[in-house]
């Protein structure tokens, strides 16, 4: 089991350190890029409890933050179980799962990017010349619909110079972006690729051969 | 310490009256509403600061339900306010 | 301790300064699209770098884990509320700024 996943993770690092070719020539390889394997879960009754579980662990310990560990548990027990329902009610366990061991390597590339974007507004913001030179992109998302493609949204929005606008039924995701001397394309790609990583996606830069 | 969190909290509070500008100038109701999600992050921000300030930590608690409705409050104007109002100005640049 | 203190202070300062920034450019950036990078990148590393701050400060782990149980939401808060301004401005036919030839730099 934990061989197995050791070398999960090996391939999914193999992946990673081909990435700097593909992203070379990011915007002459676009449409090939595909996903191969979508590692998806048959949504069945076991998902199903185990979505519950993961929920109500959640909640409790959401709880357990609110309420500064007091325990005042004969409300917050009931109300975490009565939530995680209401929550499997409205968001049904979907195909995509996170992959929690990856969530330290993400949270640090989120971390740095926000950094980055930070910084990247602030030296806008007080130069005189004010240098924005705005534009807006039309990019092919490669990620499957779901869970997956909403954090690619959110994520490139907390992004240096990069905000999402819209995704329209073609998964042609509109971006705005800042300055058009920015290598958006790439890093929007590089998103994708650790957004991918996160959910346990594969993503190959082989030859797919659909072109838009 | 307090010294820094009291200078802290004071260059906060004027980080909100210059959003004010904003809400005064627009030109549109959109930018109106950004100025009003500047006030939830820094309102936030300003909160936490002074839950450490004066000791008070319910005050956090306040600063989790004000990040809550500063989102609930874009939502429900993108939803209704912005589609309603024709008389918007729609040109951009102020 | 004094090095902690110090630290807290940077992490502090620099958070506001961020703010200071987010503000400064929702006022001189030319349009909604340009005002909401802005504001969303600029106050969420001002956030994030105060609750950092009182973060090294706070008294027990529930209240460091509810410092950034905040910060999470606010993260994930102002970037839909950013992308539906900024959906809505676009669905209204608001047009982007753009720079006047060759523009700005």
């Amino acid at each position: 089991m934990l061989r197995q996943n050791r070398l999960k993770i090996m391939v999914q690092t193999g992946i990673l350190c081909r990435q700097p070719a593909v992203l070379d020539n990011a915007q002459a390889d676009w449409p090939r890029w595909s996903v191969m394997a979508e590692q998806r879960h048959a949504v069945d009754r076991l998902s199903w409890i185990s979505a519950y579980a993961l929920r109500l662990g959640l909640l409790l310990g959401v709880w357990w933050i609110l309420s500064g560990s007091t325990g005042d548990w004969w409300f917050g027990l009931p109300l975490a179980v009565f939530a995680a329902a209401v929550s499997l009610w409205l968001t049904p366990p979907g195909r995509f799962r996170l992959r929690l061991h990856r969530m330290p390597f993400f949270a640090g590339f989120f971390l740095w990017q926000s950094l980055l974007a930070g910084w990247d507004v602030a030296r806008r913001t007080l130069s005189p010349a004010l240098p924005l030179r705005p534009e807006i992109l039309h990019l092919p998302v490669v990620l499957p619909e779901g869970a997956p493609t909403w954090w690619l949204m959110l994520v490139i929005s907390l992004l240096p110079g990069t905000l999402s606008v819209r995704l329209d039924e073609e998964r042609s995701l509109e971006v705005h972006c800042l300055d058009s001397r920015l290598d958006v394309p790439a890093s929007v790609r590089e998103t994708e690729l650790q957004i991918a990583l996160l959910f346990g996606l594969r993503i190959s830069g082989a030859d797919g051969g659909q072109h838009s | 310490m307090n010294w820094l969190l009291e200078v802290v909290a004071v260059l906060l509070l004027v980080t909100l009256v210059l959003g004010l500008i904003r809400i005064w100038r627009g030109p549109t109701v959109a930018d109106r509403m950004l100025a009003a999600q500047l006030f939830g992050t820094t309102g936030v921000g300003l909160l936490l600061v002074l839950a450490e300030l004066q000791q008070m930590p319910a005050l956090r608690d306040v600063a989790l339900v004000l990040a809550l409705l500063a989102v609930m409050a874009v939502l429900a104007f993108v939803a209704r306010v912005w589609r309603q109002d024709p008389n918007d100005n729609h040109e951009g640049p102020s | 301790m004094i090095l902690i203190d110090l630290l807290q202070g940077m992490l502090l300062l620099a958070g506001v300064g961020f703010f200071l920034v987010g503000t400064l450019g929702i006022l001189r950036f030319p349009d909604v699209y340009t005002r909401v990078h802005a504001l969303t990148k600029a106050d969420n590393l001002g956030l994030g770098l105060i609750v950092f701050g009182l973060l090294l400060g706070a008294e027990s782990v529930p209240v460091a884990l509810k410092l950034l149980l905040i910060w999470g939401l606010a993260l994930v808060a102002s970037a839909t509320a950013g992308y539906l301004v900024a959906r809505a401005a676009r669905r209204r036919g608001v047009k982007p700024w753009k720079a006047r030839s060759g523009g700005g730099a």
